[in-house]
């Protein structure tokens, strides 16, 4: 375990802390390290923040300055050895007696913990009346600024944007509060502030940031920064709190507030949770302790949205080129003001996906990405990584049909579930806003691939693009073979379900068991695949029938019973497949084990010779016959039996 | 997307053998799992005592127990459920989600691993309990105690528990081959798409789970003695050296390449 002790504002070592200080951070004193700042509304009136929320504050500032200034380890450190750190911060406070309170010290340490991964410990002190300490300032436009009814975290990005705009379409008069972590970001959030302005009468949209950064000393050197939404909070319940707002909105989109593993390497706080609805539970029932407002909320109103449903909250308000002027990536620095978007990290790709799909690219230009997602070579490493998850996590959701099997795949997302409440509505919400994810995804992919389809005929897209990555294994797999394989799933988990108490009696019974597994999924079949007609009719397979601009599928069951060679079995289809059809067919084997008995599938497949089928998709194909037929599947589920 | 921490694995001697798999034609899950297994060797070897991974295992042989009994929100209540809703099969779920967390910061340090073991715990739950707990006429508790009930026997038990330990060693391969596997998608690569990696993914959860067959039978037999030998109330002290075996049999047999 790595331990930590974190002196704050002069406070002294601990007589049992049996270790020297770690770090030592200062904001005030000749020592001050850690600028600590609160700019205010361009006003003519100043106000006092109390005393227990300047002691949140300088808590915020302190556990972000520790967060920053110690490393979490490298991306080498393959087992994360270094990734969860403990924290002991010795703290100088005005309210003592409410800072030692069990009841405050154990739930901000258990709302630190989900949030950052790490461990915290806190021995408050009393802070010196003594001791020259900056006092934090509001300005309040009194008498010139309507009330304000909520407050709104502001951090320049688009789905902050989109919660001011959602508030000022609702009437909310929102105050925006941001976090200045340094110039660059600062001037892009006052911009945009102004932007506002000048393109909404209705409303003077004003602003109040705190600058929280290093002032002098150790430099930053871990960028993860998981502890800085604990920071963003606490601003905007101190400001909610001296204007008598109850409402504040921590506002960022469904799929990243939930942020589900793209890959599994990511586990636990290695995904961020700056908005996940637990920590939002946790920190309202903190904040209303320490604000004294039990009505005070905490809420994220994009909570069931996409970044595409965001970015289109944007454009209803009648000005999607402000879209323009936000920004969303993870990187801020050596970036201009012309490319303020690297265009590879995750945050990059999942805006560049939802302003296409929103029709918003000319509001979101390519060109303001330093690499395109889709056409520029990624390079190995993290680019790769996360273009790559970034698609295979929607392919993986696609093949999710319901909310129960989202849940048995993604288990992470029981954290997300409230603790009263409807849990089932709220599962039904999360399916439904990552059904519309992979959807926006995938149905972005396919138009890259439209559009570019030139380049790609002519092999002119870079090898390791994304776009490259994505097609290729596509250009050779036919839409039917994917069909073919989820009948085949089907299979595989029914029916040796249905023979777990009871043995087939004959080969009708494995046949009547088959109709029934088709019969039950066929209104879901059609939904997946509408293009491919589906119906279950017990019938010879005699393919010369069929219509010649069709490809039909027959699905033949097999009991073998005690028949040990199943070579047999794989004849008799392929005889059958000859003595029908058409000149092309191919027939591979798969096995498919099913505990405790070793059972086998044999799939058969075939086209027509105007609609040539590519290479085979099976893994060991027995044989290939030059032969007429369509399509055939064989299950033999003596195994299972 | 929100800020997400990727890893690299190092390029060291007991991580070549992953490099060479990942490297040729084709890609054999089997085979990248016994490269995996043997580089993590030491690693993996540490989880046999991990008391958090143990934890999540004994709170699925008490769940089982529990169910058993006449006095099943009695058992849940002792397992820390203070007041278990039984209104779906999710919601149970998640409340023995929140309470296996809460319980298990008395023991020990959280890890990445110990995590993955609460995943699994989760999900082999979610399979058994969520869609089985269902009926038409919505969830009580007899439904969610008869789901509890049906993974009691002792063959099911055996399922579930090679269920477990199986997601448990299939999540910590991909954790750290998953580290690597963007690296080797494209034309030309290892994996031609996104859509193979997953393909890959299942074949090497199915690899984990044969190679978990063992734990099937031993779980099944070993759940049935101790449960008669302690009248239903299995400890969890007892429950560590099968899960230490259990883990070190299937590590075994991923690094020797036994499914």
């Amino acid at each position: 375990m790595n331990d930590y002790l974190v002196l704050c504002d002069g406070a002294p070592t601990p007589p049992k802390a049996g270790k020297k200080p770690d770090l030592s951070l200062f904001t005030e004193g000749k020592e001050r390290n850690l600028r600590l700042q609160v700019d205010g509304f361009g006003s003519a009136f100043w106000k006092v923040i109390p005393e227990r929320l300047g002691d949140l504050l300088r808590l915020a500032a302190f556990v972000y300055g520790a967060d920053t200034r110690i490393s979490r380890g490298t991306g080498k450190d393959a087992f994360a050895a270094d990734w969860r750190r403990s924290f002991r911060f010795v703290m100088p406070v005005w309210d003592l007696a409410f800072w030692k309170q069990g009841d405050v010290r154990e739930p901000l340490a258990e709302m630190l913990e989900f949030l950052t991964g790490d461990e915290f410990a806190f021995d408050f002190v009393q802070r010196s009346p003594q001791k020259p300490v900056q006092q934090f300032l509001f300005k309040e436009l009194v008498g010139k600024l309507p009330a304000v009814k909520v407050v709104t975290l502001f951090s320049g990005g688009v789905d902050s944007l989109s919660a001011v705009l959602q508030a000022v379409k609702e009437g909310r008069s929102p105050l925006l509060v941001s976090h200045r972590p340094g110039p660059v970001i600062d001037r892009r959030q006052k911009n945009l502030v102004d932007e506002l302005r000048k393109r909404f009468s209705s409303w003077v949209f004003p602003h109040v940031s705190l600058w929280v950064n290093r002032h002098s000393g150790k430099r930053t050197v871990e960028h993860s920064q998981r502890s800085r939404s604990f920071l963003f909070t606490s601003l905007g319940v101190v400001a909610a709190a001296m204007l008598g707002v109850d409402d504040v909105w921590l506002c960022d989109n469904g799929v990243v507030t939930i942020n589900l593993p793209q890959s599994s390497e990511n586990v636990g706080t290695f995904l961020s949770r700056s908005t996940h609805p637990r920590y939002l539970s946790l920190a309202q029932a903190l904040m209303r302790t320490i604000s004294d407002q039990a009505t005070l909320t905490i809420t994220n109103k994009l909570f069931d949205k996409t970044k595409k449903e965001v970015m289109e909250i944007v454009a209803a308000s009648g000005h999607p080129e402000l879209l323009q002027e936000t920004v969303s990536c993870a990187h801020v620095e050596g970036k201009t003001k012309l490319q303020p978007h690297c265009g590879v990290c995750t945050q990059c790709i999942d805006r560049r996906f939802a302003s296409v799909a929103a029709g918003l690219a000319e509001h979101d230009m390519p060109s303001r990405y330093e690499k395109d997602v889709f056409l520029s070579p990624l390079k190995e490493g993290e680019e790769r990584t996360h273009a790559e998850n970034y698609v295979r996590f929607a392919t993986k959701l696609e093949s999710l049909p319901n909310a129960d099997k989202l849940f048995e795949t993604y288990p992470e997302l029981f954290d997300c579930l409230p603790d009263d409440g409807d849990v089932d509505a709220c599962a039904r919400i999360l399916f439904d806003l990552f059904e519309r994810h992979q959807k926006t995804v995938n149905g972005v992919l396919e138009q890259e691939i439209k559009v570019h389809s030139q380049d790609i005929r002519r092999a002119a897209l870079p090898p390791d693009c994304l776009l490259r990555m994505v097609l290729s294994g596509q250009h050779t797999k036919d839409r039917r073979v994917g069909y073919v394989d989820r009948l085949r799933s089907l299979l595989t988990k029914s029916i040796p379900a249905a023979f777990q108490t009871q043995t087939a009696k004959n080969e009708h019974h494995v046949q009547d068991v088959g109709e029934s597994v088709f019969l039950a999924a066929s209104e879901q079949l059609q939904r997946e695949a509408p293009q491919i007609p589906f119906g279950a009719v017990t019938t010879k397979p005699d393919f010369s029938d069929a219509p010649k601009d069709t490809t039909p599928l027959f699905i033949e069951f097999k009991y073998i019973k005690n028949r040990a060679r199943l070579n047999h079995i794989q004849k008799e289809t392929a005889v059958v497949t000859l003595l029908h059809g058409s000149p092309r067919a191919f027939v591979c084997t798969e096995k498919v084990r099913f505990s405790p008995l070793l059972s086998f599938l044999s799939t058969a497949y075939a086209a027509r010779p105007e609609y040539p089928l590519p290479d085979c998709p099976y893994p060991n194909p027995v044989m290939l016959l030059k032969s007429p037929g369509e399509r055939l599947i064989v299950c033999d589920c003596s195994g299972a039996l | 997307m929100g800020h997400v921490r990727v890893g690299r694995l190092p390029k060291t001697k007991p991580w070549a053998g992953l490099f060479d798999q990942l490297q040729g034609g084709e890609i054999n899950a089997g085979q990248v799992a016994q490269a995996t297994a043997s580089a993590a060797q030491q690693e993996f070897a540490a989880l046999e005592g991990d008391r958090r991974i143990n934890y999540c295992f004994w709170f699925l042989v008490r769940l089982a127990t529990a169910a058993r009994g006449d006095d099943f929100i009695g058992e849940l209540q002792r397992l820390g459920l203070s007041n278990p809703s039984f209104s779906s099969g999710l919601a149970f779920v998640q409340q023995i989600a929140r309470t296996v967390e809460r319980e298990q910061r008395k023991r020990g340090q959280p890890t990445i691993f110990s995590r993955m073991a609460e995943l699994s715990l989760r999900q082999v739950l979610s399979t058994n309990l969520v869609e089985q707990s269902n009926t038409l006429f919505g969830t009580s508790q007899e439904e969610i105690q008869a789901a509890c009930r049906a993974i009691s026997t002792r063959q099911q038990f055996g399922k579930v528990a090679r269920a477990f330990f199986a997601n448990f060693m299939s999540r910590s391969i991909r954790y750290l081959t998953d580290k690597e596997l963007s690296n080797h998608v494209g034309p030309d690569e290892g994996m031609a798409s996104p859509e193979q990696v997953l393909q890959f993914e299942q074949t090497l959860n199915q690899h984990c789970h044969e190679t978990a067959k063992i734990v099937e039978d031993f779980a099944a037999g070993w759940f049935s003695k101790h449960n008669w030998e302690t009248n239903n109330d299995i400890s969890e002290k007892e429950t560590a050296g099968f899960t230490a075996y259990a883990l070190q049999k299937i590590q075994m047999d991923l690094r020797e390449g036994v499914a």
